[in-house]
Parts: structure tokens; C-alpha cells; sequence
């Protein structure tokens, strides 16, 4: 047998063995090391195994992740969530759907300082949804709105999504953050437009409050102003080059800290729940990329990357169309699985393709991490889903997906524009520094 | 049974907490670096010590994190199957994680051997990295106790059905 037949065999061992509940971890790095031993030798296969943990679980460059995951979970321990939707309830609480319209402001405020699609859905979903209950909203339009607009957290910098693919295609992660924020204002805008347009056909859905005054509304943003400095702080420092990525992170995470503190928003209940789930989801994602280095030492001696991408580029069919399959292929994978197992098992596979295709590596970043989102509010997986109705529990799970459908349409026109118009992702990374 | 159960949970809870105060460590020492470094000279070993924090971390995390059922897996499939076939399939997952973590650990000590008897060391801190890379194989081989332990339970259902 060929390197690349035992590298398909692999694959498909891999994703039988992802079916049976075998932690995605522990599947990557099984085959990794079981197809490494037979492509090469056994004894070659056995000795890398303590080389790559430890590389891994050493790496300076994965400590980025830990730091910035830490920020987002003491942002949301500390309550921000209620008074980043506060300040954007009283600019835009007076139009009609304001609840809805506030809603996604604030996910996306609350984006700029975590970095996990989950965490932005529960967070705001906490916040927001008794509030729009109070104000008979229609139940699928509230919900469905947090759902959606939850997921903006992993487009805006901090991202751990964008920090697992840097890592794995070794790409700046300030580059991929900056890469992140014009897409995430478009798509916040979209949103926004949705949820204006859904009011307009059906203004039962959605009733609109009233009006707040200029000096009510500039009042309410000292609730988040140091907030706000923080993230310009931290993503500028980024940028302009004073810190390294884990620095910013760290940064980040120490001035939460502080200004949750000085706020007296964070017990410490708050703060060693924070801690706990730094440390739980820092492991999972570590083991992942252990698992998915050993992986990808396989399909490197199985050739695989390197015939797929000549395979690709023979075929002779335009780049565009073939970008537009890969899409449509992350787009049906994310419905039925994980995302960051989704990403770290295909990005090494389809990275070399991409580059050879002659798209951006950045670009591509940024357009996984759209589909990543679709994928989170998609049925069968729909994690911000089952986020919402682990909120919600009233609600059927029927009424959010019907709820997320206009959303849905809003994320494929956001990606169809960053398609059209690459340089959206672009710009901003090519004016920075870092 | 119960009483290996309760020796493991017990470990991997306190080997959490030492992951926990690394999470601070970490903070911590990269915030001194950025202010020492305006105020006055930066913290040289600030990389070296960041990836042993790491190190310990994570090594000393994923046990607990495999207790509490952190670590990602798809689960829609197997929803979808008799109970008595989830067990025999989670029990076959079992003995596969075993032995692939067994082999880690024992490969992560021999490696951490090699670097004791070799006095490799870092860069800027001169730190001896072999206590660490013991860290990762004890890590696993926690881990490996975890796996081991709903092991026997998935056995134990299996053969009382």
C-alpha cells in the first residue's frame, strides 16, 4: 500500500473512530501515532510522542490561548454583560425591536472581550432574554437574535478560534485579530438590518421602549468605559507591536482583573470559576493540538497535503469554485461536528491547498471562522443553540432554530461580501505592525 | 472499586488546583515583564518560565478535565444507540485511550531521562527541564487512572446487563 492510500484509510478510521464518542484528542493522536509507525517504523513513531507533548504543552505561543481565555471568563464573571447591554439599550432602545437591535450591539461588545461563541450566547442570553420576555417580544426573534449574535465573539478579536488556526498554519495572531474586526462591524451591521427589517414586515414581533436622553445615555457608558479602553489598549498594544499576543492576553486579563475588582463585580466564587474554567477549556484545547501535531506528522510522511494539493491544482477547474466546495464542505461538517475538532483535523490537510489556489492565508482564516459560526447556530450540532435553551428551557428548540434562519442569511451575505470584497479582511492587517 | 474512584477524583481535583494557581503564575509573571520592562530591564526568563507554567498546567489539568467529561467528543452518533452497545463501544474507547496514554506517559518519563542524564537546560533561565517533562508523564499517567477507572465501570454495566 501507498503512504497516501494509508493516509486515507487513516482519515476514515479517524472520523468512524470521532463517531463512537472517542474525545476527538485522544482519536488524533491514536491514529496519528498507530499510521506514523506503520508509514515509518514504530520505534521512530514511539520516540516522538514525548517530544511533541512536550512541545506542545511548552509552547510560548499556545499560552496566548490561556490568557486571553482567562480575560473573557473574568469579563464574564464580573457582570459586564449587563451593563454593555444597559449602554446599548438606551442608544437604540427606542427603535422598534430596540431590545433585539441592543441585544446584538452588546454580543458584540461583549466579542471584544471573550473570545468563545458559547460564553457570548450564555453571557448575554442571561441578560438579555428575561428583558425581552418583560416586553413580549415574540420568543423566536429573541431568541434567536442572542443565538446568532453570541457567535460574533469568536469573529471579533480575542478569538480562540483565530488563535488555534494561527497557531496550527503558524500565522500572526495579530494579523488574524486585526483580520477580524471589519468583518465582525459588517456583520453586527447585517444583524442589525435583519432584526430592522424582520420589525419592519412583522411589527407584532417586537414592540418598540423609549426614548432615553443624551445625558441618561452618556451616563450609562461609564458602566463600561474602562472596558472599552481595555480593549483598545490590549488589541492596540497588539497591533502597533508593544506587546507579543500572550502578553496582550495577559494585559487583558490582569486589567479585567482590576477594574472587576475595583467595580466589586467579582466574588471569589466568580474568580475560581473563572480560574476553573480557564484551566478546563486551555486543557481541551491543548490535548487537541497535541493530538492533531501527531496527526499531522502522519499525514506529512503519508503525503497526503501535497497530492491533494497537486490534485487540486491539475484539475484545472477556477480556484473560486473550488473555495466555494471547501466552504460548502466546512458548512456541512459544521453541522455534525465540533468546531475547533473540525478545524484542527482539515486546516493542516487544506492549508497548502488554499496557498496554492493563491487565496490569503489570513483571508481564509477569517472565512472558516464565518462558517464555524454558521455552524454554531445550525441544526443538528448548534452549539449557541443549546446554549440559549440551557437559558431558556421554556422555549422549544423548534421556535430558536426558526428564530436563527434570517440570521442565517445574514452571516452567508456577510461571507458572500468578504468574497467579493477580500480586501475587507485585509486592509486592517496590512496597516498593522505586529 | 468505589474507593480507587474516590483516590483518583481526589488527585485529579488537587493536580487541577495546581493548574489553577499556574493560570495566575502565568499572569502574573508576563504582566511583571511588560511593567519591568518600561520601568526599568525586563525579566529575561519571562519565555522560559511561561513554558514550564504551561507545561504544568496543562499536564496537571487533563486528568480532571477527563472526570468532568471536558474533553471534546461527537456524541450525536452514539445518542442513537441501545444503552447496552454504548457501554461495549465506550468500553472498546476505553481500552484504545489506555493504551495510547500509557504509552505517553512511559515515553514522556524515558524522554525527561534523557534530558536529566544529558543536563539540558534553558536558554535564558538555565533551568533543568527534565522535572517538567516528568510533570507531563505523571500528568498522563493520571489521565491514564481516569480512563482506567470509567473503564471498569463500562465494564462492570456491560456484564450486568
Amino acid at each position: 500500500m501507498s503512504p497516501s492510500t494509508i493516509g486515507i484509510i487513516g482519515i476514515v478510521l479517524l472520523v468512524i473512530l470521532f463517531l463512537l464518542r472517542i474525545p476527538v484528542a485522544y482519536v488524533m493522536l491514536l491514529i496519528g501515532f498507530v499510521g506514523f509507525a506503520y508509514v515509518s517504523s514504530l520505534g521512530s513513531a514511539v520516540s516522538i510522542l514525548g517530544k511533541e507533548f512536550w512541545g506542545v504543552f511548552s509552547s510560548y505561543s499556545l499560552s496566548v490561548l490561556p490568557m486571553f481565555v482567562f480575560m473573557g471568563t473574568i469579563a464574564f464573571h464580573s457582570g459586564i454583560s449587563g451593563r454593555i447591554y444597559d449602554v446599548a439599550y438606551k442608544f437604540v432602545g427606542h427603535y422598534r425591536g430596540g431590545l433585539a437591535l441592543a441585544t446584538n450591539i452588546a454580543c458584540a461588545a461583549f466579542g471584544a472581550m471573550c473570545g468563545s461563541t458559547i460564553a457570548g450566547a450564555a453571557a448575554m442570553g442571561k441578560v438579555t432574554l428575561p428583558e425581552m420576555e418583560r416586553y413580549h417580544y415574540d420568543k423566536s426573534l429573541a431568541t434567536g437574535c442572542v443565538a446568532a449574535a453570541g457567535s460574533l465573539a469568536i469573529l471579533i478579536p480575542p478569538s480562540g478560534i483565530l488563535i488555534i488556526y494561527g497557531i496550527l498554519v503558524e500565522e500572526s495572531i495579530g494579523r488574524l485579530f486585526a483580520a477580524g474586526i471589519l468583518p465582525g462591524i459588517l456583520l453586527t451591521f447585517l444583524f442589525a438590518i435583519t432584526i430592522f427589517v424582520l420589525c419592519r414586515l412583522k411589527p407584532e414581533l417586537a414592540p418598540a421602549g423609549s426614548k432615553t436622553s443624551w445625558k441618561e445615555r452618556l451616563a450609562s457608558t461609564t458602566g463600561v468605559i474602562e472596558m472599552a479602553l481595555l480593549f483598545v489598549f490590549v488589541m492596540g498594544g497588539l497591533f502597533i507591536g508593544w506587546f507579543t499576543p500572550t502578553e496582550a492576553g495577559a494585559a487583558g486579563a490582569a486589567g479585567a482583573l482590576v477594574i472587576s475588582l475595583a467595580r466589586r463585580g467579582l466574588s471569589w466564587q466568580g474568580f475560581a470559576a473563572a480560574i476553573g474554567e480557564t484551566v478546563r477549556i486551555s486543557a481541551m484545547v491543548y490535548l487537541i493540538v497535541a493530538g492533531a501535531t501527531v496527526f499531522g506528522r502522519f499525514m506529512a510522511v503519508s503525503r497526503i497535503p501535497f497530492e491533494l494539493s497537486e490534485f487540486v491544482g491539475g484539475l484545472g477547474i477556477a480556484p473560486g469554485i473550488i473555495m466555494g466546495l471547501i466552504i460548502f464542505g466546512y458548512l456541512i461538517g459544521g453541522c455534525f461536528m465540533d468546531a475547533l475538532a473540525m478545524i484542527t483535523l482539515t486546516v493542516p490537510i487544506l492549508h497548502g491547498v488554499i496557498l496554492n489556489l493563491g487565496f490569503d492565508s489570513v483571508w481564509f482564516g477569517v472565512m472558516i471562522v464565518l462558517v464555524v459560526e454558521m455552524g454554531a447556530i445550525t441544526p443538528p450540532v448548534g452549539i449557541n443553540v443549546y446554549t440559549i435553551k440551557g437559558v431558556a428551557p421554556d422555549v422549544p428548540l423548534g421556535t430558536i432554530f426558526r428564530g436563527i434562519f434570517p440570521f442565517l442569511i445574514a452571516i452567508v451575505v456577510c461571507a458572500a461580501l468578504l468574497v467579493i470584497f477580500p480586501q475587507i479582511v485585509l486592509y486592517l492587517p496590512s496597516i498593522i505592525k505586529y | 472499586m468505589a474507593v480507587f474512584e474516590r483516590i483518583v477524583g481526589s488527585l485529579s481535583k488537587y493536580a487541577y488546583w495546581v493548574a489553577g494557581a499556574c493560570v495566575v503564575a502565568m499572569m502574573a509573571i508576563v504582566v511583571a515583564n511588560i511593567l519591568t520592562r518600561k520601568l526599568w530591564i525586563p525579566i529575561y526568563q519571562t519565555y522560559d518560565f511561561v513554558g514550564f507554567i504551561s507545561a504544568v498546567m496543562v499536564s496537571f489539568s487533563i486528568a480532571y478535565v477527563g472526570i468532568v467529561k471536558g474533553h471534546v467528543a461527537v456524541d450525536m452518533v452514539m445518542e442513537r444507540f441501545p444503552q447496552r452497545a454504548q457501554v461495549i463501544i465506550s468500553a472498546f474507547g476505553g481500552i484504545l485511550s489506555l493504551g495510547m496514554f500509557s504509552i505517553v506517559a512511559w515515553q514522556c518519563a524515558i524522554y525527561a531521562n534523557e534530558m536529566r542524564l544529558s543536563g539540558e537546560v534553558s536558554m535564558t533561565a538555565a533551568v533543568p527541564f527534565y522535572p517538567y517533562v516528568y510533570g507531563i508523564s505523571l500528568g498522563t499517567a493520571l489521565l491514564c487512572l481516569v480512563i482506567l477507572t470509567d473503564l471498569i465501570k463500562d465494564i462492570v454495566k456491560a456484564v450486568k446487563r
